[in-house]
């Protein structure tokens, strides 16, 4: 059996709460493990608001994120109407050496990469869509079921 | 997202966060964080209730330590969860921000004594 849902939401990080909160709840009812929601959480973080503020989308705009269980793995689709953005193309950042030469920000891809199993991208019908595979422990697989 | 101050070891300011430090939370935290930071030169940050962090919540800390050792201060962190800790290392924090178990070792870090 395949349990997917889906939410979107308007171009506003306000809308971000709700977003975790119906990802909590996806997670909760399927008894997934925090692990597997913290790393949801954070992919869904960096992934909407970096469209949100850098997506070039109209006011008018919605962000579709789709959920559902695949075997042992979550898969995450994140579909917007913005520019064409492949977040895979971005460069991993220097590692800071010093709290002075430190940079604010640019982690969140490289973040996003370490918390999920996989990542694929393709522009389809003028969207970006962003497709994350998160693993489930296999142990917990079975009482999800 | 709520935080606590309490002085502690003489000098030392110990801020508990509590809550989810997303965007959000980062939002919630940003004025009394920003006063600490610039008002204070010994700050052990407490995570231990700290349930989730992404890059919202490390540029507020990465941005208090950064306002803290420009005055000659010092700030350390005190037992994230195992989440919270794999953010701060694969971020590469961990290298800029040092991570303690032990309120004590974390207090003596920022010069303090319990």
């Amino acid at each position: 059996m395949v349990f997917a849902e889906r939410i979107d939401i308007g171009v506003d990080l306000d809308e971000m709460v709700g977003m975790a909160e119906w990802a909590e709840g996806f997670c909760e009812a399927r008894g997934l493990p925090g692990k597997v929601n913290f790393a949801l959480q954070l992919c869904l973080e960096e992934a909407v608001s970096n469209i949100i503020r850098h997506g070039g989308l109209a006011p008018d705009d919605r962000v579709d994120i789709a959920l559902r269980l695949e075997g042992a793995q979550l898969a995450v689709d994140i579909i917007d109407p913005g520019s064409a953005f492949d977040p895979l193309q971005v460069a991993k950042p220097a590692a800071p050496q010093s709290l002075e030469d430190a940079s604010i920000g640019g982690q969140g891809i490289e973040l996003m990469r370490r918390f999920c199993q996989s990542m694929s991208y393709e522009r389809l019908d003028e969207k970006n869509c962003l497709h994350l595979m998160i693993e489930i422990p296999q142990s917990t697989t079975a009482a999800a079921d | 997202m709520k935080m606590q101050t309490d002085q502690i070891g003489g000098t030392v300011t110990k801020a508990s966060l509590n809550g989810k430090l997303d965007i959000a939370g980062a939002h919630a935290i940003d004025l009394p964080f920003n006063v600490m930071v610039g008002s204070k030169r010994a700050i052990v940050v407490d995570l231990t209730d700290v349930t989730f962090i992404a890059s919202m919540g490390l540029r507020t800390l990465i941005m208090g330590a950064k306002a803290v050792a420009s005055k000659g201060g010092k700030m350390v962190l005190l037992s994230p969860t195992e989440d919270v800790a794999k953010v701060l290392e694969d971020s590469g924090t961990t290298t800029i921000i040092p991570i303690y178990n032990d309120l004590s070792e974390a207090v003596s870090a920022v010069g303090g004594q319990l």
